[in-house]
């Protein structure tokens, strides 16, 4: 938001709520950081992290050798993370993020080293992937690091699940977590915890979004040899019926309180594109998200919709879970069920005037 | 007056915060609610079943034609490529001269004639080289990004012009490499020719846009700063560019006074700060190079690094809150 915006909600919220100096002082340095200056710390906080890194870790491990040196570097690196992050500055949260990280991958390292290569190794690091970034999450942090410890939270959890119909019951179940957690927004955002709610409700959306991808597993195939991960065949049946009823009950939520016919018809027309959208399911979760994202006014994830559903068309494209006839013939049916509901909407409206 | 949902969207990092508290938050909802009305439910979901159902139908065709692509004629394959570009021109006649339809329309048409020299060019196989294609590309670009005064249709002006310049420096089939240039006169054509656009962009921005809000200015300092930038941060090692060294002290100190004093344009403010760390990174690290001082280059130049941009974040931060007031 410019700063005349800023200022422009500050005057009127200083109308509507008698606000004193001091707090409008407090809300206008509360605002979110611009992005040209956030980038500009980030890249230089990251670089100097670096740089700091490599000249910590250098003779720290030339001293201490093996397992136990790298351990407590990793400690060391946390410590002083969350020493950074009391600070509260922009620059310093960076940096503190840059460490943070460094110390948790180097953590999970030492446990990786210790237990070898084998694939079966992956699930005692990422319990304890999930166990470390649950208590990163819960020490007082910047909202970049809480959102990054979030996120590792729930891929950890989704890595110590496997794959096949568990990991689509996850993906599903993270999709509802995301779209109630939009919908409830005003009840929790004055929570004494409202910061890691707003970070787990950040990376559901997230993680919900990159799993729809999975069951066009084919493109990862290609891209990454990372079989744990593998989606199996699940996109057949329970993911689809699980995100279309994810998009129903978004839709019977928001619309409880309309009149009896007009609330058969909005459930009906879901159920519809939800049945034609069968094999291209991310598109049914993008049109749930963005229906939650816009009851919750979050302008960001709003935008980022069309973009996602832009890269999903992308990579159905490419998969072969059916043929190209097909997919045109549901992206066609689905395109005139939405037109039909703009024409109706618009009539109606006329009408009413 | 409704709020819009970048007000909303602050209102609630602000609760999330917790710089409002909850009877705050209930007064603000009662007297304009956070949550959207019917009325913004009815336009809300109009526009998006629209613009979705449009792009899936489009989309749907596309994949239809992409079924049998290969068993088309190149005379149909060509067709299908003209009527897309002319269903854009048409919807831009129809719809209302500065409407988002309108300039999304004009977007449409210079996207297609891309798509359509592209078409040309595999068809026939004219043996022209990618900047050739570029530079036609964002020549034909022009009356559409005139016509349609946008943002969008000027920002894809500049990147494909800017491609097309960069392209022709580093591939000339002629004249070998930089067209038969030094290194540094190519990039101070480059330079040249971003400072050119933000002239013309200062001067003119009300006639060429509809909209006018700096973002093509914006993009022409990013391709200034980033040609003048690359070569005085490697004229540290090669002496050849050391006139580009020069050129960018020179360019941002006046661009430093100008967007400063005369108009204030923070992102660019901060973009030539950018700069100025990274050309004086460059210039530290060549020093402790040639010096053979490996624990200076660890961690004095992180220090400086830390220490100079976070003096660059505390003025900027300065004259961001001095712009809200």
């Amino acid at each position: 938001m410019s700063g005349k915006e800023l200022a422009k909600l500050l005057d009127q919220m200083q109308a509507q709520l008698h606000l004193d100096a001091s707090q409008r002082e407090r809300l206008g340095a509360g605002s979110q950081t611009p992005w040209w200056l956030s980038g500009l710390l980030g890249l230089a906080a990251w670089v100097s992290s670096v740089l700091f890194i490599l000249s910590f870790l250098g003779p720290w491990l030339a001293l201490i050798e093996g397992t136990v040196g790298r351990a407590v570097a990793g400690v060391l690196l946390i410590l002083a993370a969350v020493y950074l992050f009391r600070r509260r500055q922009p620059f310093t949260n960076q940096m503190g993020l840059a460490l943070s990280l460094t110390g948790h991958g180097l953590l999970l390292f030492v446990v990786a080293d210790r237990l070898g290569s084998d694939p079966d190794t992956l699930r005692p690091v990422a319990l304890l992937g999930l166990l470390i970034a649950t208590g990163l999450l819960w020490l007082p942090s910047s909202f970049l690091h809480r959102h990054v410890c979030a996120l590792l939270m729930l891929v950890s959890t989704g890595v110590l699940i496997g794959s096949g119909a568990a990991l689509a019951i996850y993906g599903v179940a993270l999709a509802a977590l995301a779209c109630v957690l939009w919908l409830c927004r005003q009840r929790w955002a004055t929570h004494s915890q409202a910061q890691r709610i707003r970070a787990l409700t950040d990376a559901a959306t997230l993680l919900s979004l990159l799993l729809a991808l999975m069951p066009h597993e084919q493109l990862f195939h290609h891209m990454v040899e990372f079989q744990m991960l593998e989606a199996g065949h699940w996109s057949d049946a329970i993911y689809p019926a699980g995100v279309g009823a994810v998009l129903l009950g978004v839709v019977a939520w928001l619309g409880r309180r309309t009149a009896g016919l007009e609330y058969g018809l909005a459930l009906a027309v879901s159920a519809l594109v939800a049945l034609l959208s069968h094999s291209a399911p991310g598109l049914v979760l993008s049109l749930a998200l963005a229906l939650a994202l816009f009851h919750a006014g979050n302008r960001t994830w709003l935008l980022l919709m069309p973009a996602f559903a832009s890269f999903y068309l992308f990579v159905l494209y490419y998969s072969l879970h059916i043929s190209l006839l097909h997919k045109s013939l549901l992206m066609i049916a689905c395109g005139v069920v939405l037109l039909a509901v703009a024409r109706f909407i618009a009539l109606r409206a006329r009408r009413r005037a | 007056m409704r709020r819009s949902l970048g007000h909303k969207e602050q209102i609630y990092a602000w609760a999330e915060e917790g710089l409002l508290d909850k009877h705050q938050l209930d007064a603000l909802a009662a007297q304009d609610p956070l949550a959207p009305d019917g009325a913004q439910w009815q336009k809300g979901i109009e526009q998006v079943a629209t613009a979705a159902g449009l792009v899936l139908l489009g989309a749907g065709v596309l994949f239809f034609f992409a079924w049998n692509w290969a068993d088309m004629h190149r005379l149909a394959k060509l067709a299908l490529a003209l009527m897309g570009f002319s269903s854009f021109a048409v919807l831009s006649a129809w719809a209302t001269p500065a409407s988002v339809l309108y300039r999304s329309a004009m977007f449409g048409c210079c996207i297609a004639t891309g798509a359509l020299l592209a078409l040309i060019g595999q068809t026939y196989q004219t043996g022209s080289d990618i900047w050739q294609l570029f530079a036609v590309w964002a020549v034909l670009t022009l009356p559409w990004a005139l016509l349609a005064r946008s943002n969008a249709c000027w920002g894809l002006f500049w990147a494909v012009g800017n491609f097309a310049l960069c392209a022709f420096l580093a591939q000339s089939r002629w004249q070998g490499l930089y067209a038969g240039l030094q290194a540094y006169q190519a990039l101070l054509v480059v330079a040249a020719a971003n400072a050119a656009l933000l002239l013309v962009f200062d001067r003119f921005d009300t006639l060429l846009l509809a909209y006018p809000r700096r973002s093509i200015q914006r993009l022409a300092c990013l391709g200034v700063l980033s040609a003048l930038g690359c070569g005085a941060a490697a004229a540290w090692w090669e002496t050849d560019l050391a006139a580009l060294l020069l050129a960018f002290m020179v360019v941002s100190a006046a661009m430093l006074f100008y967007f400063h004093q005369r108009c204030r344009d923070l992102p660019v403010l901060a973009l030539i700060l950018f700069w100025m760390i990274v050309v004086a990174t460059s210039g530290l690290v060549n020093l402790s190079i040639d010096a053979d001082e490996t624990f200076f280059l660890l961690n004095g130049i992180g220090l400086f690094v830390l220490v100079s941009s976070g003096l660059a974040a505390l003025w900027l931060t300065r004259l961001s809150r001095e712009s809200i007031g």
